[in-house]
């Protein structure tokens, strides 16, 4: 389904136009330890938020932390497209977030083990504007050890 | 998505990532990245199927181990038959087992559609809270309202545009957005717990088309698209009704 001609025309349109530059020249690249020794983090792109946060606001580029024992019942979306799937995610978290999967991995020793934190920004600003928040989570990711990023869009 | 990984690794943490719109990622040239076929809202592929959603972390897990980047990688595997369900000719003749409320014609007055909504939605209760209770959760609730003024709200602004808004702490178009999603949270919450609603197409068309509030926000779609304000404007642009309801495919 996320195949480009499986998406309405209009909404195709304004995908392939999409801005996305910025990241020519960028070619950072990460070596490191084995998976199983690995402290994974994770990051979603969905607006998600815990109920007690404030939702995201429209254009935002600010960040909502989730905590690694969240209770999944605690997180809510308040991302602004209409444009995707949100009945997966109402069904289960794991289809766009799965924090509860990387637990089961780490306890099966397939990865090192999960954050205590994990986090959530919205997808619909350029990544360019939200270059300030990666940088400061990546900076609280670093004070919890965390070697490796999974990232999820929605 | 593939922005965000540029920047992680920059910072020193290694990246790999879910891609779902594969040019996107081609134009980011995040380090490590699996495109995968499922549709948007569901990167992990299918909900509750813990050993289908592991084995795609798993592959893109996998990506750590190349020794030099980009790498782009396209999954192979496609949502199960199963899962992806029936398709539109299945659903021909297939009726929501609940008594709604009959669909007030396009001249109805908004009191109407008002009146009709609240029993609608009292309709749906008994299957909204079998989901919460199966599910351990729900996602209804970033309005802040309950389910009844959120809808209350939705038909007072359908009546009049100026009516009072019931949080003063965010743009009145942010409450109204926020009050319709928690609304259509809850349909979705409620048909999914009923058999034969698996895909979100099935949903949407239901909820769109079959729907007193699917009829209502077909309305609000029309007055946020007359309204001058910016933000209202938008609402009715980009931000109700999906793109595929409004030019479904030919």
């Amino acid at each position: 389904m996320a195949r480009l001609e499986d998406i309405p025309l209009s909404e195709r349109k304004m995908m392939e136009e999409l801005d996305c530059s910025g990241f020519d020249d960028r070619r950072p690249w990460v070596t490191g330890k084995p998976l199983n020794e690995r402290r994974v983090a994770l990051i979603s792109t969905a607006a998600l938020n815990l109920r007690s946060d404030a939702v995201f606001q429209r254009n935002a580029t600010d960040f909502r932390v989730i905590p690694g024992n969240v209770d999944p019942g605690d997180v809510v979306m308040s991302h602004v497209s209409v444009n995707f799937d949100r009945t997966g995610f109402q069904q289960d978290l794991n289809v766009c977030f799965p924090l509860q999967r990387l637990h089961e991995l780490a306890d099966e020793g397939v990865i090192g083990s999960v954050s205590n934190f994990h986090f959530s920004v919205s997808g619909a600003p350029h990544p360019s504007d939200l270059e300030d928040s990666a940088r400061a989570i990546a900076q609280t990711m670093k004070a919890d050890a965390v070697d490796t990023v999974l990232l999820v869009p929605i | 998505m593939g922005g965000l990984a540029v920047i992680f690794e920059e910072e020193g943490l290694a990246t790999t990532q879910i891609s779902l719109i594969r040019i996107h990622t081609e134009r980011t040239n995040p380090p490590r990245a699996l495109w995968v076929p499922y549709e948007l809202g569901r990167p992990i592929g299918v909900p509750n199927d813990p050993e289908f959603q592991k084995n795609v972390i798993k592959a893109a897990f996998d990506l750590l181990d190349a020794e030099s980047g980009p790498v782009l990688v396209d999954y192979p595997v496609e949502v199960p038959e199963a899962a992806a369900a029936l398709d539109e000719d299945a659903m021909t003749g297939m009726a929501c087992p609940i008594d709604l409320p009959a669909l007030p014609d396009e001249t109805a007055p908004t009191s109407e559609i008002g009146k009709a909504l609240m029993t609608e939605i009292a309709s749906l209760a008994p299957w909204y809270d079998l989901a919460v209770t199966t599910r351990g959760r729900t996602t209804v609730g970033p309005s802040g309202l309950s389910i009844d003024v959120a809808a209350k709200y939705v038909a007072a602004f359908l009546d009049d545009q100026a009516a009072p808004c019931p949080r003063d702490d965010m743009p009145v178009a942010r409450v109204l957005k926020l009050a319709y999603e928690d609304l259509k949270a809850y349909y979705g919450e409620a048909i999914t717990a009923q058999p034969g609603y698996s895909t979100s197409k099935q949903v949407e068309d239901w909820l769109f088309n079959e729907t007193v509030f699917g009829k209502a926000l077909w309305r609000l779609r029309t007055l946020c698209l007359e309204n001058e304000d910016e933000y209202f404007h938008y609402l009715g642009t980009n931000s109700i009704v999906p793109d595929r309801q409004i030019n479904p495919p030919s």
